[in-house]
């Protein structure tokens, strides 16, 4: 009966008020640091991700600009855009259009390429998130070259407004320059 | 009866808490490794794109400029701006940009090498394009031969797609639907005429290479150069305006390529 007593006072033996305290700071430490460097990573994963979009939308834009640019017979630079005169004599224009008139809402800010500029309704977006670089035009000839087409811009994060539709990564903080440049070398005929 | 009650107060210890707590930490360490060198390859990807544009221009460059102008000293090494480093300040990143020109023979060209270096966070990387420059005129096959080109043409009204006039500037295209009655007329530099003469008999006003040239007014001509001037008007001012049929333009180039068809 002894014995009895004395294991169910053993069993009763806790921790100290002591040790608990302790023991949930150092378990209060271990979670906050395992949670932070989780959030960590998965700052990193998203903002990863995002930075592939970018270079994919830069990618495919400057492939296809180069297209249109080559498939011309020669270029001009206006305040409208770049004008791309066809072997059809068909007019095209690359330009960047701003639907909101506000540079700092990226999401809408784009580069269109027009096949006719005499017929509306065809313009495709070729490549939004755009803004210019350090203020410099977007669309301009090479110096001391007389049809070689530059295009200068990036494609990413603004850099005033944190985004939440597509970015939301930091402001200014994912994306890439682009630069495309090409010259029209389509000397072909056009017959009807 | 005597019941026995037994408690099982065997824990880790401290050696088993050590080594698994070691062997998570290795694990997420590794996860994370992974995860900043992702990151870190993921940025360096969008820098090879923007280095590929840098070299990519440079040789669009040297295909623009005349053929004896692809040397050296005139693409230096330079320093540039890549892309940015991120961040709400976007700090820069810088590169170089350098290129060897190689001249060969038969048929006459250049063999270029443009690369573009940068250092990424330890990393030295590199981009690099290369290219042949083909010689433009002389003796090179395939070159188009170009040449002076001066006196002036009156312009058919004609607004057929392969017919219609336009002139193409740096700074946009002129046409013939600009050369309405209130269109005060251009005079300056251009990079392109195409245009059908028009006419009761071949116009004969124009002089190639110093000789009198005779257009036929069944075809259209291009006229390109990089040192063209045009002089695009209307000689038939009157209180009405001026009648589309009287638009002439005076070209004068001494490097132009000339395309009949």
């Amino acid at each position: 009966m002894n014995l009895l007593k004395q294991k169910i006072a053993n069993r009763r033996s806790g921790y100290t008020l002591l040790e608990v305290m302790v023991s949930s700071a150092i378990m209060s430490l271990v979670v906050t640091a395992a949670m932070s460097a989780f959030w960590f990573a998965g700052r990193m994963t998203r903002a990863g991700g995002y930075q592939v979009e970018f270079n994919a939308m830069g990618r495919i834009a400057s492939q296809k600009i180069t297209r249109y640019i080559e498939n011309g017979r020669a270029v001009a630079v206006s305040s409208n855009g770049l004008d791309i005169m066809q072997v059809d004599l068909r007019c095209s224009r690359l330009f960047y259009r701003d639907a909101d008139g506000d540079s700092s809402t990226i999401e809408d800010n784009c580069i269109v390429y027009d096949p006719d500029i005499s017929s509306a309704g065809k313009e495709k977006i070729l490549c939004s998130h755009v803004t210019p670089i350090d203020e410099e035009p977007i669309f301009s000839i090479i110096p001391s070259t007389p049809n070689v087409a530059k295009m200068k811009f990036h494609v990413g994060d603004g850099t005033n407004i944190q985004h939440t539709s597509f970015s939301g990564t930091g402001q200014g903080y994912q994306g890439l320059e682009i630069r495309v440049s090409a010259t029209p070398r389509n000397l072909q005929r056009w017959y009807n | 009866m005597k019941k026995e009650i037994t408690l099982d107060n065997a824990g880790m210890t401290l050696v088993e808490v050590l080594v698994g707590m070691l062997l998570v930490s290795l694990l997420v360490s590794g996860i994370f490794l992974g995860v900043v060198q992702g990151t870190r390859a993921n940025y360096a990807s969008a820098q090879h794109i923007a280095a590929f544009g840098l070299c990519k221009e440079r040789i669009e460059h040297m295909r623009g400029v005349a053929f004896s102008s692809v040397t050296a000293d005139n693409f230096p090494t330079e320093e540039l701006n890549l892309t940015h480093m991120g961040g709400s300040q976007r700090l820069p990143l810088t590169c170089s940009r350098s290129s060897t020109i190689a001249n060969l023979t038969s048929p006459t060209r250049k063999a270029v090498t443009v690369s573009v270096n940068w250092n990424f966070r330890g990393w030295t990387l590199i981009e690099y394009a290369n290219g042949f420059i083909f010689h433009k005129d002389g003796t090179a096959g395939g070159e188009i031969a170009s040449h002076s080109v001066g006196g002036q043409i009156n312009i058919n009204p004609n607004n057929r797609p392969d017919h219609e006039f336009i002139v193409t500037l740096s700074t946009g295209t002129i046409t013939r639907d600009d050369l309405h009655q209130d269109y005060p007329g251009y005079s300056g530099p251009a990079l392109l005429a195409h245009l059908k003469p028009k006419g009761n008999g071949n116009q004969n006003s124009m002089t190639v290479d110093g000789q009198p040239y005779s257009v036929n007014n069944s075809t259209s001509y291009d006229i390109a150069s990089e040192t063209m001037t045009v002089n695009i008007y209307n000689d038939n001012v009157n209180p009405t305006g001026k009648a589309i049929g009287k638009w002439w333009i005076a070209i004068t180039t001494d490097n132009a390529t000339i395309t009949a068809y």
